[in-house]
């Protein structure tokens, strides 16, 4: 897929997309946007088949840059949180983005869970 | 003592090989062929893509496990109406260390109905030795109801909500021996307790003699004079790699990578690749109020069989937190609300005996699997998930998600779970659907019509190769085919090193004298 954005932005774009699918959970558990994923997005640019990849860059594009925009005339980045939750919410619906957003979402949990603090966390709940 | 391993990682200089039996992949087929082949007293050598990997290798994250030891990382895709992930280990044992553990034999209506469609396969597949064979390697790999002590939540729920339907269920039969109930056989069982067949079969071949090359993926069967002669490929060390084989090549890869090493060696003789059957799976999650912990306790330690017939068989799951976390409904903050509650959430699944045929093709350089559900296999989505619902409403579920697209998200009441089934999406992009288990893309048959390779594992146009694994069977199972996979490549062994099916064969596989009256 040829970039839509430059590699840096498109980043920036993706971890606040991921971030705001996976915010913080209860008192015990940060949010995806707290972690240090660097390690993760190396192993998966290595490790994950391109039509993954494809997908996951095609739900940034959809979600973190086309839909803010069209709702409220920005990125994703560049949005508060309440804003960021309410493009997902309109967005889940959207009869193309849905099922890239839920691609989106298995990245997202696959980064978390990869934290082993977050593992160890969640396994003593 | 000759040597055993080699690693193709370290493998950096051409590399050529000599055998009687070259069996291309090291899962229950191809370990099962070797162990029957080198205990027959062949000089066997296996070729594996994957590495060997010790069970202290075995990581605890799923995304650890899936980059790395998973084909493609776990999500292969088969192209369609829906698109869905199709799940294969890379490895030494292939899917085995990795799978849920468990066990069906081959069922009896299944083989009476191959009989029934091409009579010739009766003297083939011999009931009484399939069945001999099945208790031999019962017991090599230990199987055995699944230990209530070690089953958990999740597996004593489902036979709860079962009982209270009035569906039949069981503890899952599974290959392990002194399970801890540590929940984590789809990563590899870090304890080694999981008798895979790299443990148990492959170890039995490597005994006896056999050799192992593991990290090696083999990429064309050599042909002279219609004679299978060779197999070549490349090592992960970047070596060229080939190996003669004196005798016969089998290729035991799965019913996606056999298919397309036959195409990719220009062996196009009958369907080859055609006929893809499978078990499409889909799951529902629910809520309960005391903590359940999905990922403890036995993987997958109960399963629901009184819809077998009707081609459902209804499971316990048990998923690394990432994959248990994915399932779960909602974006954003909804969706980080069901994760605070991830120790209250169960997910069960069930596998469906589906109607549709798919297609393995080589396109462009690349492999690609055609495959869409029908209407009648998205009524059984429907029906699976209706199903499942009640039995954990009965179970005791506050409320259950049925995780469809145009579907109520949640409910508590039975009655909108039938609403769903007799309503609910007819598409089959609606769903969340994995498939595991593939068959029949190189078809057994007496007809080279029809089939690939003949009622003797051999293939119709070319000599000296044979076919061993799940792709050879007539059609799927509708239940777990590690069992019947591993007991019919044994037969496919015996074929393929010369010898008969013999009564003194039996006994000394099986321990014990056999009936041979329908034996050959």
């Amino acid at each position: 897929m040829p970039a839509v954005l430059p590699r840096p932005r498109e980043n920036r774009c993706r971890d606040a997309l991921l971030g705001a699918l996976l915010p913080g959970v209860g008192p015990t558990l940060p949010g995806l946007g707290q972690l240090d994923l660097s390690a993760f997005w190396q192993r998966f640019e290595a490790a994950a088949p391109a039509h993954l990849r494809l997908g996951l860059r095609l739900a940034v594009v959809g979600a973190a840059v086309l839909a803010p925009v069209l709702l409220y005339g920005r990125t994703l980045p560049a949005l508060t949180e309440d804003q960021r939750d309410a493009v997902l919410q309109r967005a889940a619906g959207w009869p193309l983005l849905g099922p890239l957003l839920d691609v989106a979402k298995v990245v997202a949990c696959m980064a978390y869970f990869a934290d082993a603090g977050v593992q160890s966390a969640a396994r003593g709940q | 003592m000759a040597q055993q391993r080699i690693d193709g990682a370290t493998q950096r200089t051409a590399l050529t090989l000599q055998a009687d039996l070259v069996v291309v992949g090291s899962g229950p087929a191809g370990s099962a062929v070797a162990r029957e082949a080198a205990l027959a007293g062949a000089r066997v050598v296996v070729v594996e893509a994957g590495r060997w990997l010790r069970p202290d290798e075995f990581a605890l994250s799923a995304f650890d496990s899936m980059a790395g030891y998973y084909r493609a990382m776990g999500a292969q895709v088969v192209l369609g109406r829906a698109p869905m992930p199709y799940v294969q280990g890379k490895m030494v044992g292939g899917s085995s260390p990795i799978n849920g553990a468990i066990c069906w034999r081959l069922p009896q209506d299944v083989h009476s109905a191959w009989v029934a469609a091409d009579p010739g396969l009766a003297q083939a597949l011999p009931w009484p030795v399939l069945e001999a064979l099945t208790d031999a390697i019962e017991q090599r790999l230990n199987v055995a109801p699944t230990d209530q002590a070690v089953a958990g939540a999740k597996n004593l729920l489902m036979a709860r909500g079962a009982e209270a339907m009035g569906l039949e269920h069981r503890p899952i039969r599974r290959n392990v021996q002194g399970c801890e109930g540590l929940g984590r056989c789809l990563q590899g069982c870090p304890k080694g307790r999981k008798l895979s067949v790299d443990a148990t079969l492959l170890a039995d071949a490597e005994a006896a003699g056999a050799l192992v090359l593991s990290a090696t993926e083999i990429d064309g069967i050599e042909v002279e004079r219609g004679r299978a002669v060779a197999v070549v490929g490349r090592s992960d060390g970047g070596a060229r790699v080939r190996v003669v084989a004196r005798r016969a090549v089998v290729v035991a890869a799965s019913a996606i990578q056999s298919p397309v090493l036959l195409l990719q060696s220009g062996l196009t003789h009958g369907p080859v690749g055609q006929n893809l059957q499978c078990h499409p799976g889909v799951s529902l999650s629910g809520t309960f109020a005391e903590p359940v912990r999905m990922w403890q306790g036995a993987t997958q330690g109960h399963e629901v069989i009184g819809l077998r017939d009707q081609g459902l068989k209804f499971e316990a799951l048990g998923f690394d937190l990432a994959i248990l976390a994915s399932r779960l409904p909602g974006f954003g903050r909804p969706f980080a609300r069901e994760l605070a509650a991830m120790a209250h959430q169960l997910d069960w699944g069930v596998a469906v005996r589906a109607q549709a045929r798919g297609r393995v093709r080589r396109w462009a350089g690349r492999t690609l699997v055609t495959y869409s559900p029908t209407a009648q296999d998205v009524a059984q989505f429907r029906k699976g998930l209706r199903v499942l619902g009640e039995m954990m409403l009965a179970a005791g579920a506050r409320h259950v998600a049925l995780g469809v697209r145009g579907a109520p998200v949640r409910t508590e009441r039975v009655a909108d779970l039938h609403a769903f089934e007799r309503d609910g999406p007819t598409s089959p992009a609606a769903y969340t659907a994995a498939i595991t288990h593939m068959f029949s893309t190189c078809k057994m048959g007496s007809d080279p019509r029809y089939s690939v390779v003949g009622p003797d594992f051999a293939h119709h146009a070319v000599r000296g190769l044979y076919i061993a694994d799940s792709s050879v069977f007539p059609t799927h199972l509708g239940v777990n085919p590690q069992i019947a996979i591993t007991a019919i490549a044994t037969l496919c062994a015996r074929r393929a090193v010369g010898r008969p099916l013999d009564a003194a064969w039996l006994t000394a596989r099986a321990g014990h004298p056999l009936p041979l009256e329908s034996t050959p």
